[in-house]
């Protein structure tokens, strides 16, 4: 065994001078996530198994799988899990159909000769991107008020009573309450321009001829959308709308600005919820078990997109 | 499609009847156009409230188009609360954001991108896996991580933090770009030179890539500069209070400011550094919606 | 490609690529140790920003020795000026947000100079705004992270909150020595509310009275009896512009409260150890809110959803009065001066006792135990509280009227006098027990939800009585 351990030995120290380089540069990646991602997420499951709470400090006991029980029988984590779902599905899909239409009206050209300013609202567009939630959110809640501009334009087509956007606990159109489908046009408001960065993105690499050549053979506008365009883009679209709805699952500055959780929780989703359990009413234990579903629920997601990616990055 | 045009021969394919691109591009540029208002909606509004009188806004369903202006509150917001604290602070998370999250992220995603050594698969897996983690499951353990090393409100919780959250996203970003943007040969050719490892990093990797930082690096600071929710747990105190934070907190009593144009004024100056950044890193990085020339 | 492995003895070769790679090319080691440094350089560098700034406001937890170990009486503080007091402390005090915030920017400022004039002591506040300040006030006193002085609310809870270590100090013997002035000129509910166990934590500098404010061009008179209310009410709705009759103040919980009170309830038994939601009088007032807001003589939007612009929809004519809202007359001269000349306030409109009864706490400033400031804290104190001028000013520019009688007899401002009046008449907004705190926690706490339901939703009232006396019974159960 003396031969085979030197061999192990000399082979280990060439292995290092092989990949020490990368691997040094790779550590500072991996000690970050390892020590800042990972080990909160251990410690948020062995918060979850207690009862703390910061308004009891130092008081917290162990209470077993009590807070997974209280999330599995909560009408109200139910509730707003289908609000979450509701508000995630909508607005990215909102954001992507805009988003993918601003992409190809801005980077399609028609005959060589590309949109003129293009590069203007194409700068204009990413606006919504770019500012503040703070600062988008106020804005929109100032739009939407009893009193404001949009209920302005409805008073002058003919409405009498105010239409409250954020604030109306009774009206539901298709059994949505009316303050959950203003968010979700807030969300697809402000998601749309990240999709047209990336569809753009990838809408640029088409080269014009194959455009052109499928005009000469027949096809135009729709057609050459669905079979030219759509497939050469789906790649990245399929990325960005996971990515996408994966963030507003967890989503938490622009629905808290927006409505803190709604009318009568009309627009809580999981992101403000776990907020709300966690520093309103400081129940960290129950808070961190809320963290942990979630986690869990996004896991079987993550798995997916790993493996994908690997597979896709693999040839890359 | 007509029949002329089904008939002519390719080599004259660019025949353009007249009427009906018109028609067609005029109906493109209109919803480009309608697009482009539908986004710049709210920052209108933003700025015709931030100039308008205050009594424009005491009106039931103000019109819109401001019947006056004044440019006083621009200053007096200056004033009103110490907007120059906050944004000082919050370029200061933004600056070591970057420069930390960008070095690390760059090291890592060319380390990935470049080399195949044992622990790649790994990583890169770890990076993804983060990447889909909602940030929100992290609220509580990573408060009480902080709180515990008595990092709240002090200058380092904010960089720290959006540090961890922006690394994964950017290594990513930039272990695509290496691969993408330019081979391995001028850095195989450095070594057979005699460059040591470092040297082909620092004088041909960082200077040919640095469009690709600049991109991370807007990104990142584009972030950390918007970033609300966290910092309002954990970098609330005025002295390393941000911008987003501020903002908020000048919001009256409960949920409104009575001085709305005031307020307004105030949210066009925290929201014009992101939009600069942006529009400067466009010129650096041509992101490319049609902006090269074909 | 592998990773060739090159001497580096080796002299570089010629060619372009290697220009760059010049002769001068560190080795491997230089370059490492290069990196070290730079690398510990950097976090140095962010430490050390993140120590200095922190260090002259630093926590005072982290070194606790001034702290008494009980709710011990703290050290009486010497007069409000002379040689005893360390210039080279700084009091940092936290104050919410009231009405304008330009104009309590501004006399904040003026008062901090005025002090430092006097006595070389620099006065730093902080603003709190309303929608965080309950979070940002519990995260504090859970972990003494505090500053010098408090805006207090909720008293009794971070006395208890402050666990011995960093809780209110107590002032009572400041008190007797005559520090802040005679006592007995403060309004008695405040002194009681700033009294628990016959100990004083906190001096009161304003009380928070609701009344009735209303717009002398839409409701011709102030309300006396709720019929009225309604009958007026209804008048009002029909002029142009207006969206309803009359708008809430504050949180959902306060005016639940007022319709409470309305109707001669509360919502805790008198000893405040039962909750009192199954009092049949509760079904008639909640059916009497909810008939109300469905008449749109009270707004829904104003209780439902938190941004909505309560004192903003008074201004612009959407609504013709604030029912049980604060004094709004400073905000107003600010804000909307054509409004002030049609503001006109009065008792809330009383319900069958014939009697006015409204709500109103008030606010103490505390100075805190782990402070290491104490002496220049109550030397503050007592500066600004024998101070009638300065203090009338302070409570001008928030918006507040004052619960020093002295500084009462400044207001000038006859639209006042009503708040003055119902002043005699109120019961604490906050009840005095600990667990106030938890029943009231924004914006989920059972009795704001309460509130929502009765005026947001359909759900029948005696359900919603039911689940809020159920949750309300819950917490209690905590606080033994």
């Amino acid at each position: 065994m003396e031969v085979g351990s030197s061999l192990d030995r000399s082979r280990f120290r060439r292995s290092i001078r092989r990949h020490g380089w990368p691997l040094l540069l790779v550590t500072p990646v991996a000690v970050i996530l390892l020590l800042f991602m990972y080990a909160p997420i251990l410690d948020a499951v062995r918060l979850s198994l207690t009862d703390a709470s910061l308004l009891r400090p130092g008081q917290a006991q162990a209470v077993g799988l009590d807070n997974y029980l209280k999330i599995a029988t909560s009408k109200e984590f139910w509730g707003i899990a289908g609000q979450t779902i509701l508000w995630s599905v909508a607005s990215v899909a909102g954001a992507c159909v805009l988003g993918v239409l601003a992409a190809v009206l801005l980077t399609t050209h028609r005959r060589g000769r590309p949109l003129r300013g293009r590069v203007i609202i194409g700068g204009l567009i990413l606006a919504p991107f770019v500012a503040p939630p703070v600062v988008s959110a106020y804005t929109w809640i100032y739009l939407y008020s009893g009193s404001g501009p949009i209920n302005g334009v409805l008073n002058a087509l003919g409405a009498t009573e105010p239409v409250y956007f954020l604030g109306d606990t009774v009206t539901k159109i298709l059994g949505v309450a009316l303050p959950l489908w203003s968010m979700i046009q807030v969300g697809v408001w402000h998601g749309f321009p990240f999709f047209f960065l990336m569809v753009a993105a990838a809408l640029t690499s088409i080269p014009v001829e194959l455009h052109e050549a499928a005009e000469i053979d027949g096809a135009t506008g729709w057609r050459s959308f669905r079979s030219i365009t759509l497939p050469l883009i789906a790649p990245v679209l399929e990325v960005t709308i996971f990515l996408e709805l994966l963030f507003r699952l967890g989503g938490l500055d622009l629905p808290f600005l927006l409505t803190g959780g709604g009318p009568l929780g009309l627009t809580n989703v999981w992101g403000v919820f776990i907020y709300q359990v966690g520093f309103a009413r400081l129940e960290i234990g129950y808070g961190a078990a809320l963290g942990v579903v979630l986690f869990l629920i996004c896991t079987p997601f993550a798995i997916w997109y790993v493996r994908r990616s690997r597979r896709q990055l693999a040839g890359f | 499609m007509t029949a002329s045009m089904a008939a002519s021969p390719v080599r004259t394919g660019r025949v353009r009847p007249q009427r009906r691109i018109s028609g067609r591009r005029f109906a493109a540029y209109a919803a480009a156009v309608l697009l482009a208002c539908y986004a710049m909606l709210p920052l209108y509004w933003m700025v015709i409230t931030a100039v308008r009188p205050v009594s424009e806004l005491l009106t039931i369903y103000p019109s819109w188009f401001p019947g006056g202006v004044q440019f006083d509150r621009f200053v007096k917001i200056w004033q009103a609360i110490p907007l120059a604290t906050y944004m000082l602070n919050s370029a200061i998370v933004v600056l070591f954001t970057v420069l930390i999250g960008v070095t690390v992220a760059a090291l890592g995603g060319y380390a990935l991108s470049r080399f195949e050594f044992p622990g790649n698969g790994a990583v890169l897996a770890l990076v993804l896996f983060t990447q889909t983690i909602p940030t929100v499951v992290l609220l509580v353990p990573f408060y009480t991580l902080l709180h515990d090393a008595g990092l709240i409100n002090t200058r380092a919780a904010l960089p720290l933090s959006y540090t961890i959250w922006a690394v994964p996203y950017a290594t990513l970003i930039l272990r695509g770009y290496f691969k993408m943007a330019f081979s391995r040969d001028l850095e195989d050719a450095a070594r057979v030179d005699g460059c040591s490892r470092f040297g082909v990093l620092w004088r041909i990797v960082f200077p040919l890539s640095l469009p690709g930082l600049m991109s991370a690096a807007m990104l990142i600071a584009v972030f950390a500069w918007n970033e609300f929710l966290w910092a309002s747990l954990v970098a609330s105190q005025e002295q390393v209070r941000t911008v987003s934070v501020g903002l908020n907190q000048f919001v009256g009593r409960f949920g409104t400011n009575e001085n709305l144009p005031l307020w307004m004024a105030g949210a066009i100056f925290v929201a014009l550094p992101p939009i600069i950044l942006y529009v400067v890193a466009q010129r650096f990085v041509s992101v490319g919606y049609g902006v090269t020339e074909r | 490609m592998t990773d060739q492995q090159q001497p580096e003895a080796r002299r570089p070769a010629d060619g372009p690529i290697v220009e760059r790679a010049s002769a001068a090319t560190p080795s491997r080691r230089q370059v490492l140790k290069a990196g070290v440094l730079m690398g510990a350089g950097a976090l140095a560098t962010q430490v050390i920003a993140a120590c200095a700034p922190a260090a002259a406001s630093s926590s005072p937890n982290a070194a606790p020795s001034s702290a008494p170990a009980s709710t011990g009486p703290a050290p009486s503080a010497s007069a409000a000026s002379g040689p005893s007091l360390d210039p080279s402390k700084a009091v940092r005090i936290w104050i919410q947000n009231y009405g304008d915030p330009q104009q309590q920017a501004d006399a904040l400022a003026t008062i901090s100079a005025a002090f430092k004039e006097a006595t070389g002591v620099t006065v730093a506040f902080e603003g709190l705004d309303w929608a965080t300040a309950e979070q940002k006030w519990d995260l504090a006193m859970t972990s003494g992270d505090l500053p010098d002085i408090g805006d207090m609310f909720y008293l009794p809870s971070r006395i208890v909150q402050g666990q011995g270590k960093w809780g209110p100090v107590d002032l009572t013997s400041n008190i007797d020595a005559g520090d802040f002035g005679d006592w007995n000129r403060i309004v008695n509910a405040s002194r009681d509310e700033s009294t628990i166990d016959g100990k004083v934590y906190g001096i009161p500098w304003r009380i928070d009275i609701r009344a009735w404010t209303g717009r002398s061009d839409m409701f011709a008179s102030v309300p006396k009896t709720i019929q009225d209310l309604e009958s007026m009410g209804l008048e009002v709705l029909k002029k142009s512009g207006i969206q309803t009759a009359t708008t809430h103040f504050a949180q959902p919980v306060d005016a639940l409260h007022q319709g409470g009170l309305a109707f001669g309830t509360t919502f805790l038994s008198p000893d405040y150890k039962a909750s009192n939601l199954l009092d049949p009088k509760w079904v008639e007032a909640a059916n009497w809110m909810r008939d109300l807001t469905t008449k749109k003589i009270f707004s829904a939007q104003s209780e439902v959803d938190q941004k909505f612009n309560q004192n903003g929809s008074f201004y612009s004519g959407t609504t013709g009065a604030v029912y049980g809202g604060g004094t709004m007359v400073n905000e107003a001269k600010g804000v909307a001066p054509q409004v002030v000349p049609l503001m006109v306030s009065g008792l809330q409109p009383a319900g069958a006792s014939g009697v006015s009864w409204s709500h109103g706490s008030c606010a103490q400033w505390s100075i805190f135990q782990n402070s290491p400031a104490i002496p220049e804290a109550t030397a503050f104190l007592a500066w600004l509280s024998t101070d009638p001028d300065m203090s009338h000013a302070l409570n001008q520019a928030t918006s507040t009227i004052s619960a020093d009688t002295d500084v009462q007899k400044l207001d000038k401002e006859p639209y006042n006098a009503a708040f003055y009046e119902q002043a005699k008449n109120i019961e604490p907004t906050d009840m005095p027990i600990v667990a106030w705190n938890e029943m009231r926690v924004f914006p989920d706490g059972p009795l704001n939800v309460m509130a929502n339901r009765v005026w947001g939703s359909t759900d029948d009232i005696a359900t919603i009585l039911s689940d809020g006396h159920k949750a309300i019974t819950d917490i209690l159960a905590k606080y033994p």
